[in-house]
């Protein structure tokens, strides 16, 4: 488990080739469990008050599918990125992984300011905020935890990238961008929930 | 970081940053025993002002006080680290491990409990604390007026997360870190009740963190998910309160359940009786605890269709748990049972719980729910699971485990005293309780009328609790004179079982010099019996890989904790601040790396030696 | 356990195993694109099924949610490789989470007045 060790030399899962990544590994995945019950707690949230607009805007007014649409297909790329990446690593090809881990992270980046966009939007625009009602509150609680998760993910794999980048994969760091990218993919997951249970159900009522 | 520097380090350094299981186990108890007396002194002072009629000892508000903090300290602050104490101190030795999978984040989880219990009871210094019930329901939480709810919410959402990195924590330990030959159907049932547990805890806390967070979020930034008046809904939060809270109850019992399968086999000189059902029944009370949550909310009005199915999923419920009690009852049948103290906690849990357990089902019919619910029947019910089923436990545990863990015996006449007055005081106290419900006392009220025959059963509850406050006073006496002149414990005191009996009392740092190997089921009777003295090692003496120590947990903790404080008080540069410290050590802990350092295996005690 | 299962494995074996890699590698790397495309297909498809006016509501909502549910298979099987070797554990791990899930779902939408 030196740093030394060269890149050919790793074996054929390096992100669980030691005790130490298998721990990680598993004990990501079972994070990623209990993550899917906070979300779920989210969303039941959400549908429970997803009429409750105390007579303000309604989500009919207020969601605009081509920004939806375009936010989707952001982080829809992203992930793949995100798999490329994870394929580079599992071939040790450092360079393409963070190469592709670079495209991802620019791709949450946009995806974020498009959400703070929005977000902006709908406040100033509409006066649509997580004070003015029921709605409100649960509409920026969950779109928000997600992009919390974002700007969490992006932060992490920048700090990866950043970290590791004179010094190459070896099998302490393996593990590190593996379950990095099994996050990203988890946050994309999410979002296609948040399309289709927010937006799109959203918009037709 | 270097392996000879951690040997000098001063105590205090030392139990800040300790990574080792075993000493995190005892920080988790010692931490865990001082709420446990903290809420005892609640119960207490709750019993005296119940003592008469219309008795004036504390007042109302007080009074409400001090049942909310008594029932969130008992089950937060008191049950779950005792819970997770002998998780640390037993779970890897039970297993043959060396460690667990993640030491960091576990003593992460320890420093974040211990933040948010001290952040809990904070609003006894800081102008008046929780007085919403141990559940906080909405509106009467989110309207509270002063900080005391508050403290409440910060305090066990950073508490919560510290649970939940614990129980993931357990998991891969449980599933990773077998020695070999420890199979699944191997493992002691300790092991398995805290791999169970530890999944209800991992999927069971989401649900709390988010009803936490929406608690916070109507009374620190003004939303509305729990006003009606501006289309909120309170029925919401008590779904995912008791989504989270019914697994609570299994998270707390089902530990209790592992001890006493170790103790009473142990005890009675035989096997446990039938090893794969109270596996399989222990997955299925862990499995259905999801699917019971709304028997809580019978009275709510969800309608009757969704009553009878909840009534009929929490009924079902009884049968893994009767599977379990004859288990016991047949072990015992016809063993050479010894009623050590550990074992007396054993036998008298079993006629407490089942009591418990009785009402249980008396309390999952909805209509007659209707008639018992927020009455003293309900109190009754729940201290007789509770205390006769997880307090019964960890006492079992404590005598039982506390040579393995201290290296010393408790005394045993000592024991024997605590156990008969706190199992007198506990039925004095709470049998009564029952009969005052049926007769219509309600609960949560800090006073009653007299005239009502309410005043004998009342009086006879507040002795029994003095009783325990007497019982417990033995015990704590029991503990410091055996600290400071106690018989030193041998290896296996108990002729037990399971592979933590095989190691020294208390054991090395590194658990085990060499990994033993396991050829079945109770593997270190299945040696004795074999006619060996020790485990048969699965592998060359070797040195041995041990992890780094590190403050950061403790760094992150404290940051946690002062943006919570400081949130409570509005001061969002300072709560910024500790969010920064917290994320600061987190980017620490990412860059750092952590190669851990190594035990030479020329620098092993010579086999034989340890615990002479 | 663990660390050093893979260090005998002699130089024939490793170019015999690269070779067998890079075939893997391949496969994959088509059926990730392949993946992608259904992914963007499908929700266009929800899109549509949500702007279009011919689709009752009704219909159109059932119709996105089971599209979700696709799209979300997709990602935990194949892009979070789920379907490969040692990922038993984690399969439990996320099926009670969904299961938990579906409960908390439930109770907000539809258990409450």
């Amino acid at each position: 488990m030196r740093a030394e060790e060269t890149m050919n030399k790793l074996p054929a899962n390096p992100e669980r080739a030691t005790l130490e990544g298998k721990n990680k590994f598993l004990g990501f995945w079972f994070f990623l469990g209990g993550e899917t019950v906070l979300f779920a707690s989210l969303f039941g949230v959400y549908l429970g008050l997803r009429k409750a607009t105390n007579g303000g805007v309604t989500s009919q007014e207020l969601f605009e599918l081509p920004l939806v649409f375009i936010a989707t297909m952001l982080l829809l790329t992203s992930s793949l990125t995100a798999v490329f990446a994870t394929m580079s690593l599992k071939s040790q090809n450092f360079k393409a992984m963070i190469g592709w881990l670079v495209i991802t992270v620019i791709l949450g980046f946009s995806f974020l300011g498009l959400e703070i966009y929005e977000f902006n939007h709908y406040v100033h625009e509409y006066e649509h905020t997580i004070r003015s009602s029921a709605w409100g509150s649960a509409f920026y609680t969950l779109v928000g935890t997600h992009g919390a998760h974002v700007l969490f993910g992006v932060s992490w794999i920048t700090l990866l990238i950043v970290r590791n980048f004179g010094r190459g994969l070896n099998l302490y760091n393996a593990p590190k961008f593996y379950v990095a990218a099994l996050y990203w993919h988890f946050v994309d997951v999410v979002w296609v929930f948040i399309f289709t249970v927010v937006y799109l159900m959203g918009k037709v009522g | 970081m270097s392996a000879h520097a951690q040997k000098k380090k001063n105590p205090i350094w030392d139990w800040l940053t300790t990574v080792d299981h075993k000493k995190i186990g005892i920080l988790y108890l010692a931490t865990g025993a001082f709420f446990f007396l903290l809420g005892g002194l609640e119960a207490i002072l709750i019993r005296i002002q119940l003592l008469y009629p219309e008795n004036n000892f504390v007042g109302a508000q007080t009074f409400n006080e001090l049942l909310t903090m008594h029932g969130t300290t008992m089950i937060f602050l008191a049950a779950m680290p005792l819970v997770f104490g002998f998780f640390n101190a037993i779970v890897p030795l039970q297993i043959g491990a060396r460690d667990v999978a993640f030491p960091f984040v576990n003593s992460l989880g320890y420093w974040l409990f211990t933040a948010g219990g001290i952040m809990l009871n904070l609003g006894w210094f800081l102008g008046g604390s929780p007085d919403a019930g141990w559940t906080g329901y909405a509106p009467l939480s989110t309207t509270s007026p002063g900080n005391g709810v508050d403290f409440y919410v910060l305090g066990l959402q950073i508490s919560g997360i510290g649970t939940l990195i614990g129980g993931i924590n357990f998991l891969v330990t449980i599933v990773n870190m077998r020695a070999p030959g420890m199979t699944f159907m191997r493992m002691p049932l300790f092991t398995w009740t805290t791999f169970i547990t530890s999944g209800l805890i991992l999927f069971a806390f989401p649900a709390l963190t988010i009803g936490l967070a929406l608690l916070m979020l109507d009374r620190l930034f003004g939303t509305q998910f729990f006003a009606a008046e501006a289309g909120g809904n309170p029925i919401i939060y008590e779904h995912l309160f008791w989504i989270f809270g019914h697994p609570e109850v299994y998270i707390l019992i089902l530990p209790a359940f592992g001890i006493f399968s170790e103790v009473i086999p142990v005890m009675a000189k035989k096997r446990l009786f039938g090893y794969s059902a109270m596996v399989f029944a222990t997955a299925l009370i862990g499995f259905l605890g999801f699917m019971v949550w709304v028997h809580h909310m019978f009275t709510v009005g969800l309608g009757p269709i969704a009553n009878s199915i909840f009534a009929v999923a929490t009924m079902l419920i009884a049968v893994p748990t009767g599977v379990k009690i004859f288990n016991w009852l047949f072990t015992m049948w016809g063993g050479k049972v010894v009623f050590t103290t550990a074992n007396l906690w054993a036998v008298g849990f079993i006629p407490s719980f089942v009591l418990g357990g009785m009402t249980g089902v008396m309390l999952s019919v909805p209509p007659a729910d209707y008639q018992y619910h927020d009455s003293y029947f309900v109190v009754a019910h729940f201290h007789y699971v509770i205390v006769g089923g997880v307090v019964f436990g960890l006492f079992a545990g404590m005598y039982y485990w506390w040579p393995k863990i201290f290296g010393r015996m408790l005394n045993e006449t000592l024991g024997k005293i605590h156990f008969w007055l706190f199992f007198i005081g506990f039925h004095l106290t709470f049998f009564p309780q029952h009969f005052l419900g049926l007769m219509g006392m309600p609960r949560r009220v800090y006073t009653y009328l007299s005239g009502q025959e309410l005043e004998t059963a009342n009086f006879v509850s507040s002795i029994g609790a003095f009783l325990m406050g007497v019982a417990t006073i033995v015990m704590l006496w029991n503990i410091i004179q055996t600290s400071v002149a106690g018989k030193k414990a041998s290896n296996d005191p108990w002729d037990a079982r399971t592979l933590e009996w095989a190691i020294s009392s208390p054991p090395p740092e590194y658990n085990f010099a060499q990994t033993p190997l396991v050829r079945g089921l109770d593997a270190f009777w299945l040696e004795k019996r074999a006619g060996n003295k020790t485990m048969t090692p699965a592998e060359p003496l070797d040195d041995i890989h041990m992890p780094d120590s590190s403050i950061l947990p403790f760094m992150m903790a404290v940051g946690l904790f002062i943006a919570a404080l400081s949130a409570i008080y509005s001061s969002w540069a300072i709560a910024i601040g500790g969010l920064v410290l917290t994320f600061a050590m987190m980017f620490l802990r990412s860059v750092i790396d952590y190669h851990g350092y190594h035990i030479h295996k020329e620098d092993l005690p010579s086999e034989g030696v340890d615990g002479k | 356990m663990g660390s050093h299962q893979n260090d005998s494995v002699s130089k024939h074996d490793q170019s015999h195993l690269d070779i067998h890699h890079k075939i893997a590698h391949q496969k994959e790397l088509k059926q990730h694109i392949v993946s992608f495309a259904m992914m963007i297909f499908l929700t266009m498809l929800s899109f549509i099924a949500v702007a279009s006016e011919a689709i009752s509501t009704r219909f159109a909502i059932l119709f996105i949610l089971v599209l979700a549910g696709i799209q979300a298979a997709f990602q935990l099987y194949i892009w979070m490789h789920l379907s490969h070797k040692g990922h038993q554990y984690p399969t439990w791990g996320i099926f009670f989470g969904i299961g938990v899930a579906a409960t908390c779902v439930a109770a907000g939408a539809a258990m409450i007045w």
